[in-house]
């Protein structure tokens, strides 16, 4: 009886896999790479090198080779900075937030989503390098003693975006690497070649799996999971500061902080899901990577969509019933000034497609899943042009508008950041376990040894 | 060996967490040893409580300045370039007991405390023709140049980047020696760079003597 | 502000002429320069030169003031030069000369790129057989005109109009050595003068001097006296003098195009071409009915009989002005007690100038302005004589000439091609140029004699009696270059003439003169040294008698109705092209200097191009928006300009400026295409240059063409209730008077204060700028590139909107045509004292420091471009890139400011280093700054003293008693609680 309803569980929170199964169906992904990986690796490559390039370029020819200029003097790399960093969390948030609310079916999701959140944040923290006229003093932001004498403004949100965003890195790569212990371990010990082995000893920091390192493990998990958590809330809202702590109308809103969180789970979710997908269709993960996720996670795209949107809609409110004819300018502008495109894309994107999702046959239709995760993250990408672009190009002065249009340095810059994000996360699949043996064995029915009950169950 | 290594040592896994820690003290000491090169110059104080004391800190290597402005060379202390003339300050100074300011006459009226002019040399070079065959071989290029009508080509000592506005005048109207900063001028037969000249080391003063430390004073 | 005349730099040259090149020179005199901003300061190992010879005026480091005259136009406003180490750095207005009175047009500041302009000629140049020119010396050149010379052939010397003893001097070497003399110049005032001696007398045979500051009513036929006309900074002042008064002069402006004269003006008649004089003779006819007729009995009977046709109702039809505006400009005229009427400018130089001059004069002699705004005592003297020219042209083509000597004025470029002049060079044997450029007319030369900038050589100038200003070098000539004066005497045959070495000594004995009439006691040196270091000699005002005015007047021209006939353009619809001066590159001479070509036109905002303001309606008819590229043809030639539609220029008129569309004369110059507008202008018998009666074709031509300006974005012209600049109506606020009427938007309103406000121990450095005296003429901004080193980025970079101006003169344009309600303001930093970029910075390095200022630390910044954005005014520039002058431009660059690199912060910093500077003279004679002795380059500037800069702390200092008038406010302060350090004074305008 009981065991049924562990066996129904396990039916629901991971198909029908055994211990052996598991171990077997992860372990192969870390098998000899095929053409294809080394393809996908290459063009990744290729592209952040790209990327790297038109960045070398604009530092020799100056910020002018950008399609930035007088009042718009934040643009695409800000725009993609807050992007990344907004992908960055819905990892933190599966695997932290969830693990402490045992919300079971993140199990054979979070690595990844976790993977997804270092390799995100490393490619956020390059943006505000990239972005300043003169990347060399960039390092003049950290609090470090020097023979200036000169110490930085920590009254300034960027600073505040300094700590906050290291801090989020740190935490979530430890908590990351702690995570991986035990499945490195095994990967040990099925490794084949020698650099492997050598690899996986060294990073599994000597996991036995007794008892004793597993009570520890428990425990150290415990901790970083609790540490984590309140990154989730805190780096989005202190990257929110910069635009909210500013005077700028359609920046200076109190709102900014949940929302910011919001769209970024959103965005987070969504990117999990565009790259779940393939990856369960490569190495064939089906039977462990079920409906059941998907509906999941798109039932929590449902709820944050829905934030977002009160979110926008809010704004509008508030910029009516301030009264104040800057704020209702600038609000009057996005839907039809200039950069009417970016806000009804957004509009669409963020807002209305979603709703697909309350029709449970959709929430289960991987392809169509795909296209839609896709959707959101551009509609997410434009909810940040929007927000910085717009509140830039018409606020007090209006003889100092102006417009903005693209140059190809934004945008190399703006792919390379795929290719610079790709490549990790190629590399990761390839040599590390992208899906928690341990903890999707947790949800499993342990290997019964009666041979009649489980032919009774067959 | 690195096979021992692999095999013995990287198999038992418990030791890694100190060799960790051992790499990283490591680290910053040789880092730290670095630090000290970079901006090890005695005349910048050290003074015990001034946490920007001049030295630099382990991530503050200052390359970029170094690249920006200076270069090393000019930078480091006892910089001592070749000069067309070996002029000596002890002859002048410290035996002639010249004051400073009967060539450097500028060095109270105006921001720049000029290299005094070829005239000025002649002043007294056309009746005193130097007594040993070297000062001599010193002297007559003097009257070369001033013949020809052409500036001396002095090798600067103290190179300022050109946001750095530095006004003698002011300093020199305040009371403050030239040695503060130039050193035992007095005591060079070449002059030499005794001060690191670095924006802490000039606030230092500032502060002690409650001098003005707004940005502007040096920065427009 | 210590002076010094040229006798020390008379001793540089000493070393200068000691085997040294040029280079080299500037060396020795640039002891430290090495630490400047010119010389660049990466180079790890860096020599100094000190001077050979010692000099105790000339310290290295501290600036040397030179007072000369500027010589842009024939206003004859005096100047001082900053000079460092032997350069001139910095060019500002003379507060001691009777003239501007410290003020400076923008073209006046630009003076200082013309004269390091990359594209100067460098030496003498001589035409080979292939055309090309070689460098040959001064000794061959000056062989070769002395053969030239030698025989009887016939020879004629065109020049631009000159004055004092340079004048005199072209005067004499002409008869010496058998040479005609031409003067020239296309927007002349000949008409002008032409009906002051017939209207007044033929004694008064010039242009009188006009007294705006004393005249309650200016009814102003298009002339633009604050921008270009006769004597703009003068006219300026006295105008704003008046606004700032408790009785502000009230200006009703005729004319079809708005000029930026116009923007300023009250009431603005925006009528049909060539229908002012109508209107002028409706206006007298009025007053004439009104009993104001103390004139001659047998010119009243002239008039009556020419002003018998005229009605109100029949001009207001035929000018499109609606009658009541004709009456109630009369009826202001004869209630007023003093008044003045002009007409000039381009509007005005239809084939009637004469006509509408004579009855201009005619109002005013009606009113009995002579002697209260009209003085005749103080002529200025008309030179330019188009008739002339025409005859020699003609001459020339008639191969009666052989010789002909031409100075910088560039004829070809301004003389239309229609009267044949480029032909007529053609045929001469030998041209020689003074040109100090290869412009239009040099190009055309066998033989190019550059002669030095006005920077670089001695003169004087007498604009009229009483004044007599000098003209001294402040530096040795930047090139190979020789004073027209000293060529000229140097190629003189006489006695009395060679026995002057050079023109400094011949500009001397010309002094002596003065200085006997002068009738001073000191002796000559004395008064020559006196007059170097003020910039002259000026005689006091003289009082003005009552004129004896003749009693019959020779009114040569018709003075009939059609004679241009406005009719014929309604019913056919017909265009004429108004060419006018523009405060930007002036008739052309002003059009190869960056700073000029960069500074946006007040009216259109457009920089770096010309253009074509043509009537919303006409554009409609023809599906042209602005930035559509359109041709302009006639059987003359075409222009293919960008087009500018507004509702300010009438149907009829398609309004080009002047002065671009050069086919050589620099790179700046030739990098602004269109076309030379001189060129639409066909010939006609008249004796003066009719701008104004070229029909044209308008079509739109293939293309768009991307024009830089600075305010075209969608509504960014209108601030709408955003109280940017405020206008408020002289008849509710009397302006001169502090009365307790406020309303809550008040910049002395402070808001009640959360925090803790900041404590200014000593200074707290602040400006007032009063809108109603500001002309929006921009010498503000130009002076502001000059002092602070701000690069000129080009069309390209400028269209991508990174102009680098650190002041913006923003432009408003809320109301209609008919209702106008344009207004200007120079916005600059605010120096906020709670300035939201301050917080902002993740390094500081921008701050506030103790005496109120927002500093901006170039090397400090990183680049986050924070600060940029949380500026509410938008006034931060960031370096987009590394900007690179031209050698010899580098030789300008001031060594007070550092020159900042690419992906850097800037922005206006109240000139921060003359602040300094002042407090450190302060601090030498132990006491405090006093009030007025530190002005920012654009305070300086200010031809209209519009802008005031002082201590706030200071209860008696003038800006903190402007700051709490009753007009002041501080920008968006009410709404955001910046506290800016600038407030502003409301600008005025007459209701009705």
């Amino acid at each position: 009886m009981s065991t049924d309803i562990i066996k129904d569980n396990a039916t629901k929170y991971s198909g029908e896999v055994t211990y052996h199964e598991v171990n077997e169906t992860v372990l192969s992904m870390l098998e000899k790479p095929t053409f294809g990986w080394y393809v996908l690796l290459l063009s990744c490559i290729a592209t952040w090198v790209m990327g790297f390039g038109c960045w070398i370029s604009m530092m020799i020819y100056g910020l002018g080779m950008t399609g930035l200029s007088h009042p718009i003097m934040w643009g695409v790399y800000i725009t993609n900075f807050v992007f990344w960093v907004g992908i960055a969390h819905s990892g933190t948030l599966i695997s932290a937030v969830l693990y402490l609310f045992r919300a079971k079916f993140r199990q054979p999701i979070y690595r990844l989503a976790e993977a997804m959140t270092v390799f995100a944040v490393m490619t956020a923290g390059l943006f505000p390098i990239i972005h300043v006229g003169r990347p060399w003093y960039a390092y003049w932001l950290m609090p470090i003693p020097n023979e200036r004498a000169l110490w930085p403004n920590f009254k300034s949100p960027l600073l505040w975006d300094v700590f906050a965003v290291s801090t989020y890195f740190t935490v979530s790569t430890t908590f990351f690497i702690v995570g991986l212990i035990p499945d490195i371990a095994s990967a040990r010990d099925k490794a084949k070649t020698k650099f492997r082995k050598i690899l996986y000893s060294i990073t599994s920091l000597g996991w036995t799996g007794n008892a004793r390192q597993y009570k520890n493990y428990v425990a150290a998990y415990l901790i970083f999971a609790a540490l984590a958590t309140p990154l989730v809330v805190s780096v989005h809202s202190v990257v929110s500061w910069d635009f909210a702590m500013s005077i700028i109308p359609g920046w200076h809103a109190t709102i900014f902080p949940p929302y910011f969180v919001a769209g970024a789970i959103f965005s987070g979710v969504a990117m999990v899901i565009t790259l779940v997908i393939p990856l369960r269709k490569i190495f064939k993960l089906e039977r462990i990577i079920t409906d059941f996720h998907f509906d999941a996670m798109c039932k929590l795209i449902l709820l944050t969509s829905g934030v977002v949107t009160y979110a926008y809609v809010t704004e509008f409110y508030v910029a009516w019933f301030s009264n104040n004819m800057f704020e209702r300018y600038q609000f009057w502008f996005r839907p039809f000034g200039e950069f009417k495109l970016a806000f009804w894309g957004m509009a669409f994107c963020n807002c209305m497609a979603p709703l697909t999702l309350w029709y449970k046959p959709l929430r289960t239709n991987i392809a169509y899943l795909f296209v839609m995760s896709i959707i959101i993250n551009i509609g997410m990408w434009l909810e940040r042009f929007n927000i910085i672009f717009t509140s830039l190009a018409r606020d007090f002065i209006p003889a100092a508008w102006g417009g903005y249009n693209f140059s190809w340095i934004d945008v190399g810059i703006t792919i390379g950041a795929f290719g610079w994000f790709g490549m990790w996360m190629t590399l990761f699949i390839k040599f590390f376990p992208s899906i928690a043996i341990v903890e999707v064995k947790e949800v499993i029915e342990a290997p019964v040894r009666d041979p009649h009950s489980s032919v009774h169950h067959h | 060996m690195l096979g021992l290594i692999s095999s013995k040592f990287l198999r038992n896994n418990r030791y890694y967490p100190f060799a960790l820690l051992v790499i990283l003290l490591c680290s910053t000491f040789v880092g730290n040893s670095f630090a000290e090169d970079a901006a090890g110059y005695q005349s910048v104080g050290k003074r015990a409580g001034v946490w920007n004391d001049g030295q630099a800190a382990l991530w503050d290597l200052n390359i970029i300045d170094h690249f920006h402005y200076f270069g090393p060379v000019a930078r480091a202390r006892g910089h001592k370039p070749q000069q067309p003339i070996k002029f000596s300050h002890v002859t002048h100074v410290q035996k002639n007991k010249m004051e400073c300011q009967f060539c450097h006459w500028t060095s109270a009226k105006s921001p720049y405390a000029a290299i005094p002019e070829v005239q000025n040399c002649m002043g007294c070079h056309s009746l005193i023709g130097g007594t040993t065959p070297e000062q001599q071989a010193e002297i007559t290029k003097i009257k070369e140049y001033y013949t020809k009508g052409e500036p001396i080509p002095w090798a600067k000592v103290h190179v300022m980047p050109d946001y750095v506005k530095f006004n003698h005048k002011r300093h020199v109207k305040a009371g403050v020696g030239c040695q503060e900063c130039h050193g035992q001028i007095q005591e060079m037969d070449e002059v030499e760079r005794v001060s690191s000249m670095k924006m802490g080391w000039c606030i230092d003063c500032h502060r002690e003597r409650g001098a003005n430390i707004d940005c502007t004073v040096c920065h427009h | 502000m210590q002076k010094k005349s040229l006798t020390i730099l008379g001793q540089n040259d000493n070393v200068a002429s000691e085997g040294l090149s040029r280079r080299s020179f500037l060396k020795v005199l640039g002891a430290a320069t090495a630490t400047t901003a010119v010389a660049c300061a990466d180079k790890a190992d860096q020599i100094i030169y000190p001077n050979v010879k010692g000099d105790a005026t000339q310290i290295p480091g501290l600036p040397s003031w030179y007072s000369s005259t500027c010589t842009q136009c024939d206003a004859g406003c005096g100047v001082n030069y900053k000079t460092y180490e032997g350069r001139v750095v910095i060019v500002e207005g003379n507060k001691d000369h009777p003239i501007n009175k410290g003020g400076l047009c923008a073209i006046g500041h630009s003076a200082l790129q013309d004269h390091y302009d990359p594209d100067r000629v460098r030496q003498p140049l001589e035409k080979d057989s292939n055309g090309v020119f070689q460098p040959i010396t001064w000794k061959a050149a000056y062989s070769k005109i002395k053969q030239a010379i030698a025989d009887d052939s016939k020879r004629a010397f065109l020049t631009r109009p000159l004055s004092g003893s340079l004048e005199k001097l072209v005067g004499e070497w002409s008869t010496d050595v058998a040479v005609e003399h031409y003067a020239y110049e296309p927007l002349d005032y000949a008409q002008l003068a032409k009906a002051t001696a017939a209207v007044y007398g033929a004694e008064y045979d010039g242009v009188p001097h006009y007294d705006f500051s004393k005249a309650e009513v200016v009814l102003n036929f298009g002339a633009d006296f604050l921008e270009t006309w006769i004597s703009p900074c003068e006219y300026s002042r006295d105008w704003a003098k008046s606004r700032k008064s408790k009785k502000p002069v009230r200006v009703f402006q005729v004319e079809p195009r708005l000029s930026l004269t116009g923007a300023n003006a009250d009431h603005h008649l925006k009528c049909k071409p060539g229908t002012e004089l109508l209107i002028a003779k409706a206006v007298l006819k009025e007053l004439l009915s009104r009993g104001k007729n103390n004139l001659p009995a047998s010119l009243l009977g002239e008039l009556e009989v020419s002003l018998a046709e005229i009605t109100i109702d029949v001009v207001a039809k035929l000018s499109n002005v609606k009658s009541e505006k004709i009456v109630s400009a009369a009826q202001r005229l004869a209630e007023a007690k003093t008044s003045l009427v002009i007409a000039g400018g381009a509007s005005a130089k239809t084939n009637n100038e004469y006509e509408l001059q004579v009855i201009c004069a005619l109002i005013n002699r009606v009113l009995g302005n002579v002697g209260q705004t009209i003085n005749l005592d103080r002529l200025r003297k008309v030179k330019s004589d188009f008739q002339k020219v025409k005859s020699l042209i003609a001459e020339i083509n008639d191969n009666k000439y052989s010789v002909l000597f031409v100075d910088g004025s560039n004829p070809l470029f301004t003389i239309p091609s229609d009267y044949k002049f480029g032909l007529a060079i053609k045929k001469l044997d030998l041209v020689v140029s003074f040109a100090s450029h290869l412009d239009e007319t040099s190009k055309e030369a066998h033989l190019i004699l550059p002669a030095s900038s006005s920077i670089e050589s001695w003169g004087d100038h007498q604009p009229y009696a009483g004044v007599s200003s000098l003209v001294q070098p402040a530096m040795t000539p930047v090139f190979d270059t020789v004073g027209l004066g000293d060529m000229l005497l140097k190629l003189s045959r006489s006695e009395e003439l060679k026995k002057f070495s050079e023109f400094q000594d011949y500009l001397k004995a010309q002094w002596q003169t003065i200085h006997a009439g002068a009738g001073v006691a000191e002796n000559f040196e004395t008064f020559w040294k006196k007059s170097l270091e003020r910039g002259g000699y000026f005689a006091d005002p003289i009082s003005v008698a009552q004129l004896s005015i003749p009693t019959s007047v020779i009114v040569t021209a018709k003075l009939d109705i059609a004679s241009f006939d406005s009719t014929k353009i309604q019913q056919k619809s017909e265009l004429v092209l108004l060419p006018y001066a523009s405060v930007k590159t002036f008739d052309g001479r002003a059009a190869n200097r960056p700073w000029m070509q960069e500074l946006p036109d007040p009216i259109t905002k457009i920089a770096w191009d010309t253009w074509a303001e043509i009537n919303t309606k006409t554009a409609a008819a023809k599906k042209i928006k602005t930035g559509d590229l359109v041709k302009i043809s006639n059987y003359y030639g075409e222009l293919q300009v960008p087009a500018y539609v507004t509702d300010h220029v009438d149907e009829n008129v398609i309004a080009v400026p002047l002065g671009n569309g050069h086919s050589d004369f620099g790179r700046y110059a030739s990098s602004v295409g269109g076309g030379n507008v001189y060129n639409m202008i066909p010939s006609d018998k008249a004796d003066h240059l009719q701008l104004f009666t070229t029909h044209v074709e308008l079509k739109r031509a293939l293309g768009k063409h991307k024009v830089a300006n600075t305010q075209d974005v969608k509504d960014s012209d209108k601030q709408g209730k955003r109280e940017i600049a405020r206008t408020s109506y002289i008849e509710t606020k009397v302006p001169g008077a502090h009365d307790d009427h406020h309303d809550d938007h008040h910049g002395h309103h402070e808001p009640a204060q959360m925090y803790e406000q900041r404590i200014h121990p000593l200074y707290q450095w602040g400006m007032v700028v009063d809108l109603a005296a500001c002309t929006g003429c921009s010498a503000c901004v130009t002076a502001c590139y000059a002092e602070n080193n701000i690069p000129t980025v080009g069309r390209k970079i400028m269209t991508e909107g990174r102009e680098m101006s650190w002041l913006r003169l923003e432009r408003y344009d809320d109301g209609t045509s008919e209702d106008l309600q344009i207004s200007f303001i120079p916005a600059m930093c605010q120096h906020c004292q709670n300035a939201p970029c301050e917080p902002v910075c993740p390094v500081y390095a921008t701050y506030h420091n103790e005496d109120g200022m927002n500093v901006m630390v170039y090397n400090r910044c990183v680049g986050t471009r924070y600060c940029a954005n949380n500026c509410v005014y938008k006034q931060r520039r960031f370096n987009w890139y590394e900007y690179e002058l031209p050698e010899p431009m580098e030789m300008q660059l001031n060594p007070e400011v550092m020159k900042r690199t690419a992906g850097v912060m800037e922005k206006c910093s109240f000139c921060v280093h003359r602040i300094k500077d002042a407090k450190d003279h302060a601090k030498d004679e132990g006491r405090l700054v006093a009030d007025g002795e530190v002005q920012p380059a654009c305070v300086k500037s200010c031809p209209t003293e519009a802008l005031v800069f002082g201590d706030l702390n200071d209860p008696n200092s003038r800006v903190s008693k402007l700051a709490k008038h009753d007009r002041a406010y501080k920008i968006l302060d009410h709404h955001l609680n910046t506290q800016p350090s600038v407030s502003y004074l409301d600008n005025l305008k007459y209701k009705a």
